[in-house]
């Protein structure tokens, strides 16, 4: 069996929403059980007081990344396949610092927002409310940075290109990375550790 | 022991290392899956999910998206006569030949059209087994110049989505028959945006996010 099994045609589009859905639903689930879905805990992140959010994240990364290399390994996962966001360099960096401000203002990101309105969290309702209204505003004045959004283009940008690494070594120091950030984390916590909470 | 112990940090860190150094050494990552087979080949082409329909190459070209590849794969005097903006030109029959397809990202979204499907499916064929995934352009250049360049207004009583493709289709028409028949990238920054009336579903890969 060979993977991803989407591009093998092992399922068509139909099926792929309800797996969509499935993994979705299973996503949500997880943030809301690590605490995700409490925009306090979330903003905690920016004030080093509760590093949660990074520790999630980097562990994800690093998942994903080891479990994708060794499937390639044994020959399971065709890396060619995956589906890569390409970068666009100059509005990723735009869009990262807008989300980034919204995220310290409303203390969700997008994914959170939803969670938390799963729960019945009222700020979390809002914040959709909010994220709705932007993207209305989006698209009216779309025409005014269309040129912007597809500006700066790399194509499939990768770090093994970038560095002249391969991929195994580029996962070891990303992996190097990690376990310093999940240090440096711990430290930060102990120094600016909420009391509340 | 507790379960704490067990799952001590230094075991996690430990364990991470270990993996970390078995990838440095391992050629992960760069393992290639070997050509489709013949029944992976046919079911691509049964499903269709190797085409790609007129209206969205149309929105594709207007919206300037980049990391695109269109390949004309006829002759040449249909090739000077009249091309899809912004399309290279290799010959079906070029594509055995060696260094003719050097200058294709494989990693772009490759698009190839004949006059009909037939030379296009050949076609495909042949960029699966040098490892280029493409689509084929339904219809090929019969129906662009039909659907896209002279869209015809459809009977009154068809479907909601046919008729918002045939907006598409008239919207592209006053786009790509605006002046010129050969246009290249340069000249298309130049040509007055019209504005799409509505969006369509696109064969757009979708975005992932947080």
């Amino acid at each position: 069996m060979f993977t991803p099994l989407y591009k093998f045609d092992f399922f068509g589009v139909e099926i792929s929403f309800v797996v969509a859905v499935i993994i979705g639903i299973m996503f949500g689930f997880t943030l809301e059980r690590a605490g995700f879905g409490d925009a306090k805990k979330l903003a905690h992140q920016f004030y080093f007081r509760d590093m949660t959010v990074l520790k999630v994240m980097f562990t994800a990364i690093i998942v994903a990344m080891i479990g994708t290399l060794l499937l390639n390994l044994v020959g399971i996962l065709d890396m060619s396949l995956i589906y890569l966001n390409p970068t666009y360099l100059g509005p990723q960096i735009a869009g990262g610092v807008i989300m980034g401000i919204g995220f310290v203002i409303g203390g969700y990101c997008p994914g959170t927002s939803l969670v938390a309105s799963a729960t019945g969290k009222v700020d979390g309702f809002i914040y959709i409310a909010g994220a709705l209204f932007g993207m209305l505003i989006f698209g009216e004045t779309f025409p005014l940075f269309q040129d912007f959004t597809v500006s700066g283009f790399m194509g499939n940008a990768k770090l093994t290109d970038l560095l002249g690494l391969t991929p195994g070594v580029v996962a070891f120091l990303i992996i190097l990375m990690a376990l310093g950030m999940f240090w440096g984390a711990e430290i930060l916590e102990k120094k600016f550790g909420a009391e509340e909470s | 022991m507790t379960l704490e112990k067990i799952f001590d940090k230094r075991l996690g860190f430990i364990l991470l290392l270990v993996f970390g150094a078995i990838l440095a050494i391992s050629p992960a990552g760069n393992v290639q899956h070997p050509f489709l087979s013949a029944d992976e080949l046919a079911a691509k082409i049964t499903s269709k999910s190797n085409q790609m329909a007129a209206e969205d190459l149309a929105h594709i070209i207007i919206d300037k998206q980049p990391g695109v590849t269109i390949i004309d794969l006829r002759n040449k005097s249909d090739f000077e006569k009249y091309h899809i903006p912004g399309a290279i030109h290799i010959p079906v029959d070029n594509l055995f030949k060696r260094g003719s397809l050097d200058n294709i990202d494989p990693q772009n979204t490759i698009i190839i059209y004949s006059n009909g499907d037939a030379h296009a499916s050949q076609g495909w064929i042949l960029l699966q087994q040098q490892g280029y995934d493409s689509f084929i352009l339904t219809g090929g250049m019969n129906y662009w110049i039909k659907g896209i360049l002279n869209p015809e207004k459809p009977d009154d009583l068809v479907a909601d989505s046919e008729i918002l493709r045939y907006q598409v289709r008239q919207a592209a028409s006053k786009y790509f028959s605006g002046g010129g028949m050969v246009l290249d990238q340069k000249d298309q920054k130049t040509k007055p945006k019209i504005r799409k009336p509505i969006n369509f579903k696109k064969k757009k890969k979708a975005d992932e996010g947080c």
